[in-house]
């Protein structure tokens, strides 16, 4: 054991020592960076335009527009008139576009908010159907809001018999206060739709904002890949030289893989922390999912350098090294489901996702058939493992 | 120390050694000659038991090297032609990392001999900037560490020059002297003539001369027994007549 640590220790201090190494590790930095800035420019960009064109101009009418403008999904321009408002949803410079007629807000005072409102969609913009309903749903608050405080001051008034108006004033707005503060508009039901060439966009819970997850899950485990493959390289040099053959005099070949493959765990683990602290913070895990992504990540970790490391005892040279490293890497990344959905390429390079470990971990994050994937990717790792000490105790 | 006996090595069909015997005594130095692709290497590395032989047997110190090479690794220091420590790592980096694996705690000894080989102030140096004679010096402190009996040397001081080569060859005598037995593998005649007690000549697998240097004259045919390095240096030459 003693032995094995010192190996483990050993590595560590040489892949640290690299320059190389340590100017890869500002990969994942930037990487994080990029897609925190990415993740904020997609959802400025992702805002769908809307018009409101306000002729009512009261204050209830204004209260729905204010709402509306807290949404973070739309992005909203309030015009003077109905015919601007036409022209920008003609141009499609808005997605849709809404009409509030002279008189609303004493309307849905009234509760009698059924087509009080004229909307102007477009049928090749997307998500029209989502923000109707958003936008309806601020409609409909102070009506609900009204509502709500009309009936609260008939019951106070049954139940006293008699009530200054003041009190009722009083009454009637404690209770739309109240009501609104309650308000909390979401979208009953996640509205998908196919776009072009960019895969799948989701309506998002305005109250769930979240990074850019198509990004950062295909992105950790292509780097993580991508250090497996820049920490395995000594390997190469290492098995031709005669430094192996001189610690094969003091220590078994087991002692020699097993230490390696715990100092390049180890290293993975810290990649990995970061990793998972800034998902952590950034919202894309919650306390829920947190233990499964990290289980997850750490068996992808453990087969992924278990692989590479088998594969760098069978390949000559650091050249070879590279040209492999950047076919394993772009192949598995690309066909692996994770940057590119599946359905977007043909069924025949489909069937590679499934030789791809991204695919498997991916996979075993978002679905329900973890627990046999995770145990098929361990059992893979120990059997790499396994080969590998076989072929580094090959007499020289 | 050493007794080999029918020694041969197969590489698929190809026969690299070829019924080799020979015995050495301990506290001897014996020069390992011949041209490359003799066999030199496959015969060092076979008595350092990091290969098997495939047939005969390797004996050292009483215990059979082929059949058990645990038994005998710690009487084994070798020193591979290459440098064999880590260049990113300091001249101390690696000589705790290598003693660690040798299950040596105490380095006194060892910064003892540093001292002696003048290592002592590039300890706290990377490998990568020594000089090449102080890198073979530390390529051979190294394979020092856990006090081997017997040290297998591959030419070890191939690339440097005659003054770090003679140092090294009076380190050696240094060792030989403190009861060490020690194989020597080089094609400098020159320094096998200071270094070593006796021979041991091979070409294409064979042994062609075992023994002290004084019967070598007799073994090696007119004209390269006119100097003893002239028998040395045209081993490839004489060997064909």
């Amino acid at each position: 054991m003693g032995r094995t640590f010192a190996i483990a220790v050993n590595r560590i201090r040489l892949l640290i020592a690299s320059r190389r190494n340590a100017l890869l590790l500002l990969l994942p930095v930037l990487f994080l960076a990029g897609i925190d800035r990415f993740a904020g420019e997609t959802v400025s960009e992702s805002k769908i335009p809307i018009v409101i064109a306000d002729s009512d101009e009261s204050e209830i009418s204004q209260q729905v527009v204010s709402a509306i403008k807290k949404n973070p999904v739309l992005k909203v321009l309030v015009v003077g008139n109905e015919t601007e408002a036409q022209e920008l949803v003609e141009t499609q410079k808005a997605a849709a576009g809404f009409h509030f007629p002279e008189g609303m807000g004493e309307e849905l005072l009234a509760n009698e908010a059924d087509e009080i409102v004229t909307v102007w969609t477009t049928p090749t913009v997307i998500s029209t159907a989502a923000v109707q309903e958003m936008v309806a749903a601020e409609i409909l608050r102070p009506s609900a809001n009204s509502l709500g405080a009309e009936t609260a001051v008939d019951y106070a008034i049954k139940a006293q018999g008699k009530m200054s108006k003041i009190e009722q004033d009083q009454l009637w707005k404690e209770v739309w206060e109240y009501s609104d503060s309650q308000w909390s508009t979401k979208p009953l039901m996640t509205i998908q739709d196919r776009v072009m060439g960019s895969g799948t966009v989701t309506v998002p819970d305005p109250n769930q904002p979240r990074p850019s997850p198509n990004l950062y899950l295909p992105g950790t485990l292509a780097i993580m890949m991508l250090f497996a493959f820049a920490w395995s390289g000594w390997a190469i040099q290492e098995k031709n030289s005669t430094i192996t053959s001189r610690l094969f005099l003091t220590i078994k070949p087991r002692q020699y893989v097993a230490g390696n493959l715990i100092a390049m765990l180890l290293l993975q683990s810290v990649l990995l922390a970061g990793f998972i602290l800034y998902g952590k913070q950034a919202s894309y895990w919650d306390a829920e999912e947190l233990p499964k992504a990290v289980a997850t990540l750490l068996i992808y970790a453990f087969l992924i350098t278990a692989f590479v490391f088998w594969l760098a005892h069978h390949v000559h040279s650091m050249k070879s090294w590279g040209m492999i490293t950047i076919t394993v890497l772009l192949l598995s990344s690309l066909f692996s489901g994770t940057f590119i959905p599946l359905n977007e390429i043909s069924e025949r390079l489909q069937q590679i996702a499934y030789f791809t470990p991204q695919f498997w971990a991916s996979d075993s994050m978002q679905g329900s058939i973890s627990f046999p994937v995770l145990a098929g990717m361990a059992a893979l790792g120990l059997l790499m493992a396994a080969l590998t000490t076989q072929k580094a105790g090959v007499q020289r | 120390m050493i007794t080999l006996s029918h020694v041969s090595k197969k590489y698929g069909k190809k026969t690299v050694l070829h019924d080799i015997s020979f015995s050495v005594q301990a506290g001897e130095i014996t020069g390992v000659v011949g041209p490359n692709g003799a066999g030199k290497s496959t015969l060092l590395k076979c008595i350092a038991t990091m290969m098997p032989p495939t047939s005969g047997l390797i004996i050292i110190d009483g215990s059979n090297a082929a059949a058990d090479p645990q038994a005998v690794r710690h009487l084994i220091g070798y020193v591979p032609q290459e440098i064999a420590v880590y260049q990113e790592l300091t001249v101390k980096q690696n000589i705790e990392f290598f003693a660690k694996l040798a299950g040596k705690r105490d380095l006194r000894a060892i910064q003892e001999r540093c001292e002696e080989w003048q290592l002592m102030p590039h300890y706290r140096k990377k490998v990568k900037h020594l000089s090449g004679g102080n890198q073979r010096k530390l390529n051979i402190l190294v394979a020092l560490l856990h006090d081997p009996q017997l040290l297998i040397l591959d030419e070890p001081t191939v690339g440097i020059d005659i003054a770090a080569k003679q140092e090294i060859v009076s380190y050696l005598k240094q060792l030989a002297y403190e009861g060490k037995t020690i194989l020597y593998s080089s094609h400098d005649a020159q320094e096998l003539q200071m270094l070593c007690d006796s021979y041991l000549i091979m070409k294409e697998g064979e042994l062609l001369f075992y023994g002290p240097k004084e019967r070598l004259r007799q073994h090696v045919p007119y004209p390269y027994n006119q100097s003893f390095t002239d028998s040395l240096a045209h081993v490839g030459e004489w060997a064909n007549r």
